[in-house]
């Protein structure tokens, strides 16, 4: 708990024996917060508080679990302090999570989590009794993962929620959730989640390290702390994975991977995190092999088509023309007669403008984002080729690598910055520059290792048991015969565990 | 001895020394022509690099660094060995990047620089130097499969066109041995190999060591059988005319008129610049491992 601003009283304060002193020094810790609600009242003669916090606290557990509990104690029998806190404990207040508290700082960081801090006058300690409840989203379907078969239940803003999600899914005495307070202002929770018998203890460890050094204020989502859970390599390629659905998110446990949920983001993390996970979807593993890898060529291709259609256009057009049909090259010069720029700054400049409509798309209220849509599909694209701006193949091209780019959304802002790489690479040295700038990008993310584990792995290193799930995927029957986990992929400290 | 952060397994070993190879087959002008000089010449030239780099094959099958062995026999010798194979590697870089940036030039950018394109390949190979040889060995098994996809698409196109009974022209011993000192002066990959021992997953292991000396044999048969059958492809599809071509890869792509490959010649070409790249990033990679190796303090080797 951090130092309070209003006031020079630490958080290690231990709570005194006077009710009134801590009642007092909880203004001053707190500034007089006006959401924070005392109750006072009588037990066994001596003076009681309630604490609370304002919405914080579900109401009807509080009136039923503690005032109405407390109004049916016999209170004509006088008791020492410390003989009513122990009623309170075993007898009077019995409660799922019950804790002690014994310092200012608990005191204040459980009532703002929700808890009821009952105080008694002459005893140097409290009780919290957990309570929570405050407004939240229920579970829905997720936003950014949907899936056409499984699960319609997707992760929600309240970490116990996303907990119960996971254990629904994995009932096995081997999860285990690790919670941890991070974010010296905002005390924000994280939840740790493994299988023991399946993480490697040094990539758990390695996960806990990193998470100790981070040293933020405030953590409102795990994007927060997921650079600190990245590598050298983070600043471009994602070595942490993001998750919105709770059967994924137990896939990837099962996996032997760690898991990282944040308190108040439906947006878990998982680590590490490979380049092919990209491409797989909870559908790939409901619907026939078959159909799974037609599926998994579709993306891949559509991936391929995003990064390299429209640079390889200009360098096709621009420096290798022989390599398209004379009737295409011609009506490719007809198109591109009355354009001013050359084919790279048109690709360039149609690409921005479709960035910012799809930005202002997002950012905008959803009806007025449908259109913006159309205002730029259908208007500005038809106009701008109308005034001869840019040609209309040009407008194709860069509508279809849009389209294809949403089928692999993960991969998302990188692709966009590749793809512009890949058109200036291109349109300065044609399928030779686009050649050297993927062998660039193939040595990077080859050189990535995610705790231990190649970025790229099990395509290089080849590993021929979890090969079964790179491109094809195979049937439940070959996949039962065996778990694969991380531990057994190619060039891993991890497989020395 | 002291292990290598980095580790590659025997199989990527053996997967880049065959993509430098191929590589090395495609990018180089050749000289030999069609018939049997160009392939005599081929054969003779892989005998003979087989023979001389032997040593290092049977030292290879005890997994440990080739340089720094001889260097711990005699400083001297392995200080000379070092350098001489480092020297012999950096002609190799410069002749790659000449070869290269030539073929690139030819057959995709006829209008820009080569210095421009040479600059651009140096930067590529000091790039993937400077990634390490895990990344060199997990990126060259991507580029080996991607050649080696595109070069079978273009031999498979090109089977209509193929002849094997084109009249052969006479032996003439002059270009025969043209042909063999280009062949001997293009190839580094055994020196590469030695360099990349200690990389091998736990090297000095009598296993791996045998791991990595079959890597080794296994390479000198299949870099061998491909430059040998891609001498017999090139005589095949282009006769007499091969000896017109300067890259006679490059005709046989732009001969490959199946519906897969029609007018797909240049992105053929692309994937092989590309594959030199690849090994002159390899070749830079090995010639500063081996002062490295023989930099390392004499308990450390």
């Amino acid at each position: 708990m951090e130092k309070s601003v209003h006031t020079s009283l630490p958080p290690e304060l231990p709570i005194d024996k006077s009710l009134a002193v801590n009642l007092e020094r909880l203004k001053a810790f707190t500034g007089g917060s006006s959401d924070v609600i005392i109750k006072d009242g009588m037990l066994g003669g001596r003076s009681i508080a309630v604490i609370t916090c304002e919405g914080m606290s579900d109401t009807d557990t509080l009136a039923q679990l503690i005032y109405s509990k407390l109004n049916n104690v016999d209170n004509k029998e006088q008791l020492p302090p410390d003989e009513i806190m122990e009623r309170l404990f075993e007898r009077y207040l019995i409660a799922a999570e019950q804790l002690e508290i014994a310092n200012l700082g608990d005191l204040t960081l459980k009532m703002q989590s929700g808890f009821a801090i009952v105080l008694v006058d002459g005893c140097a300690r409290g009780i919290a009794i957990g309570i929570q409840g405050y407004a939240a989203r229920g579970v829905d379907e997720p936003s950014s993962q949907l899936n056409v078969r499984g699960s319609r239940e997707g992760f929600v803003e309240v970490i116990r929620k996303n907990m119960a999600l996971i254990r629904r899914r994995i009932k096995s005495p081997t999860l285990v959730f690790e919670m941890m307070v991070m974010g010296e202002r905002s005390n924000t929770d994280i939840c740790l989640c493994y299988l023991s018998d399946k993480v490697s203890p040094a990539l758990l460890e390695d996960v806990k390290r990193r998470l100790k050094e981070v040293r933020l204020n405030t953590i409102l989502e795990s994007g927060y702390i997921q650079p600190f859970l990245e590598g050298s390599g983070g600043w471009f390629f994602s070595e942490c994975g993001t998750c919105e659905r709770p059967d994924s998110f137990a896939a990837k446990l099962y996996e032997g991977r760690v898991g990282i949920l944040v308190d108040g983001t439906p947006f878990a993390l998982t680590v590490p995190y490979l380049f092919i996970e990209n491409f797989q979807t909870m559908d790939d593993y409901t619907q026939k092999p078959f159909y799974a890898l037609f599926i998994r060529i579709l993306r891949l291709t559509a991936y391929f088509i995003t990064l390299f259609l429209p640079g390889a256009y200009v360098a096709v057009a621009a420096y290798s023309p022989e390599m398209l049909p004379s009737a295409l090259i011609l009506n490719l010069a007809a198109a591109e007669q009355t354009a001013p720029y050359s084919l790279m700054a048109e690709c360039l400049l149609i690409h921005f403008m479709y960035e910012i409509l799809r930005e202002a798309g997002i950012r905008l209220p959803r009806p007025i984002g449908h259109a913006i849509g159309v205002v730029g599909g259908i208007v500005i694209g038809d106009i701008t080729v109308n005034a001869g701006l840019v040609g209309a193949p040009m407008v194709l091209i860069v509508a279809l690598s849009g389209l294809c780019s949403f089928v692999v959304p993960a991969l998302y802002e990188r692709t966009v910055l590749l793809r512009f790489i890949y058109i200036l690479a291109g349109g300065i040295f044609g399928l030779y520059g686009i050649m050297l700038a993927l062998g660039v990008i193939i040595i990077k993310m080859c050189s990535l290792n995610t705790y231990g584990v190649p970025y790229m792995s099990p395509i290089s290193p080849f590993n021929p048991r979890s090969s079964r799930d790179i491109l094809v995927r195979a049937g439940w029957r070959r996949l039962q015969k065996g778990d694969v986990t991380l531990q057994g992929l190619n060039g891993s400290h991890m497989s020395k565990e | 001895m002291q292990e290598n952060s980095h580790k590659i397994s025997a199989a990527q070993l053996f997967c880049i020394l065959l993509l430098m190879r191929i590589s090395a087959e495609i990018v180089y002008p050749t000289s030999g022509g069609f018939g049997g000089t160009g392939l005599a010449a081929a054969l003779t030239a892989e005998v003979i690099r087989f023979v001389v780099a032997l040593p290092v094959l049977i030292y290879s099958f005890k997994g440990r660094s080739f340089y720094a062995a001889i260097k711990r026999k005699n400083c001297f010798w392995g200080w000379a060995s070092a350098i001489g194979a480092a020297v012999l590697l950096a002609w190799f870089v410069i002749r790659t990047l000449i070869c290269s940036s030539q073929f690139a030039q030819r057959v995709l950018l006829n209008n820009i620089s080569i210095w421009i394109i040479g600059a651009l390949l140096s930067g590529f190979a000091v790039y993937a130097t400077v990634k390490g040889a895990e990344a060199l060995a997990r990126s060259g098994v991507l580029f080996l499969a991607a050649a080696v996809i595109i070069t079978l698409l273009v031999i498979l196109a090109d089977i209509p066109y193929m002849q094997f009974d084109r009249e052969l022209p006479e032996w003439t011993t002059a270009l025969f041995i043209t042909d063999l000192i280009e062949r001997l002066t293009r190839s580094g990959e055994y020196l590469v190999f030695a360099a990349f021992l200690p990389y091998v997953k736990d090297s000095g292991n009598a296993k791996s060591g045998t791991r990595s000396g079959a890597a080794g044999m296994w390479y000198a048969f299949a870099g061998g059988l491909s430059a040998v059958l891609l001498c017999v492809f090139f005589g095949a599809v282009l006769g007499e005319y091969q000896s017109m071509t300067e890259y006679p890869i490059a005709a046989a792509a732009s001969m490959a008129d199946i519906v897969l490959l029609k007018r797909l010649d240049g992105l053929t070409c692309a994937v092989w610049i590309l594959a030199a790249a690849f090994r002159c990033g390899m070749l830079l990679f090995s010639m500063f491992s081996i002062l490295g190796e023989c930099r390392k303090k004499e308990e450390s080797i």
